[in-house]
């Protein structure tokens, strides 16, 4: 190969990193001593570096627009089929048991405020639709009742599967 | 790829969440590669709306340790491809080698160096215009290789071919545009 000129596959494939090291260091050998070929990479590489420049000065910002039509279709076909599924996928042992405790803690007033003041009522189903809707909302955020150890591999409920993926991590190290 | 819907799957917080976090890091990213791949804000737009629709949607089916970009993109792609085949017409596979506007002057010594001549005006004039008349195979291929730089083994996962066909594509999608470059800033 030293003898002969580089092909432009071969220049575009050297430029991709593409070829087997000991052809990549032929390569590189034959570049330090052949003007034409070296010219002929140098035009190879201008192509690639003319395009990342055209991709860094056409690079737009994701409109606001289709995120919103993202979390349109997902509340509309995928989150809330119905109150009834709504709730009832709400309510699950984990999320369950301190929103119960609270419910019934709500109950209780709501109750003894209906005696007090029968005009102000707090309906449990209410208070269950707009838990469930804010929790469906800031799932992860902090101060809201999550389960020890949801965020890392621990399902919400009993009933996932263990292949649950790790949020954690898997999409931040995906630094590319 | 599509999940399969069961008529009762109610949605988790950690689905939520994961797409939440999907749009948060890397909608950027699939915009900008889908506006790449189309050329066209409106089809980038729909392309990456329902990417992450399918994302939501089969979020269990990604792989923890693996790169979500990988994942999305090949999303974006064969959503992309199903879309160009259901408007087979308005499309073609790739520009046959007789409509290239004119040839490059044959092999090397290359004389001309016309996208070192370009000043970055003029680069991004031309450069949109040589990518829109490349075949959406050839310029999906430029896009992966030179832009997101993904390795031909990368590439071939991603649009689901050989890494042979990649390596075949990129040669022939470069000449391509370069022909296509001179052919833009010539025309000036
Ligand atoms: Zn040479």
């Amino acid at each position: 190969m030293n003898q002969q000129h580089v092909t432009t596959e071969q220049l575009i494939d050297y430029l991709h990193g593409e070829l087997a090291p000991g052809d990549d260091a032929e390569i590189l050998q034959h570049l330090e001593h052949c003007g034409a070929c070296a010219l002929a990479y140098d035009e190879q590489a201008r192509v690639s570096e003319a395009l990342r420049a055209y991709a860094r000065m056409s690079e737009r910002e994701l409109p606001q627009g289709v995120v919103n039509r993202i979390w349109d279709r997902i509340d509309r076909e995928e989150r809330s089929p119905s109150w009834g599924a709504r709730i009832a996928a709400f309510w699950r042992p984990a999320i369950a048991v301190p929103v119960a405790a609270l419910l019934v803690i709500g109950i209780f007033f709501g109750y003894s405020a209906t005696h007090r003041t029968p005009i102000t009522t707090i309906d449990a189903s209410y208070y269950l639709q707009d838990h469930a809707a804010i929790t469906g909302t800031v799932p992860f955020s902090e101060g809201i009742i999550v389960p020890s150890g949801m965020g890392s591999n621990a399902p919400a409920t009993t009933t996932a599967d263990a292949t649950s993926p790790k949020l954690s991590g898997s999409l931040v190290a995906d630094a590319r | 790829m599509a999940a399969p819907r069961k008529p009762f799957d109610p949605p988790t917080p950690e689905q939520v969440a994961f797409l939440e976090r999907a749009i948060e890091e890397h909608g950027k990213a699939t915009y900008n590669f889908a506006l790449r791949l189309t050329h066209n804000e409106a089809d980038a737009r729909d392309l990456t709306q329902e990417a992450f629709i399918r994302v939501y949607r089969a979020w269990r089916s990604f792989q923890p340790g693996t790169s979500f970009v990988s994942w999305i993109y090949r999303i974006v792609t064969n959503l992309y491809r199903d879309e160009l085949r259901r408007r087979k017409g308005r499309y073609q596979e790739e520009i046959p080698e007789d409509n290239a506007p004119q040839q490059y002057g044959g092999e090397r010594p290359l004389a001309v160096e016309p996208i070192e001549e370009l000043v970055e005006a003029q680069l991004g004039e031309t450069m949109s215009k040589a990518l829109d008349a490349l075949s959406p195979d050839q310029r999906q291929v430029i896009v992966l290789a030179d832009i997101e730089e993904y390795s031909y083994q990368e590439i071939a996962e991603i649009v689901g071919c050989s890494i042979g066909t990649v390596r075949s594509r990129l040669h022939r999608a470069r000449q391509q545009l370069r022909k296509l470059v001179e052919h833009f800033s010539a025309a000036k």
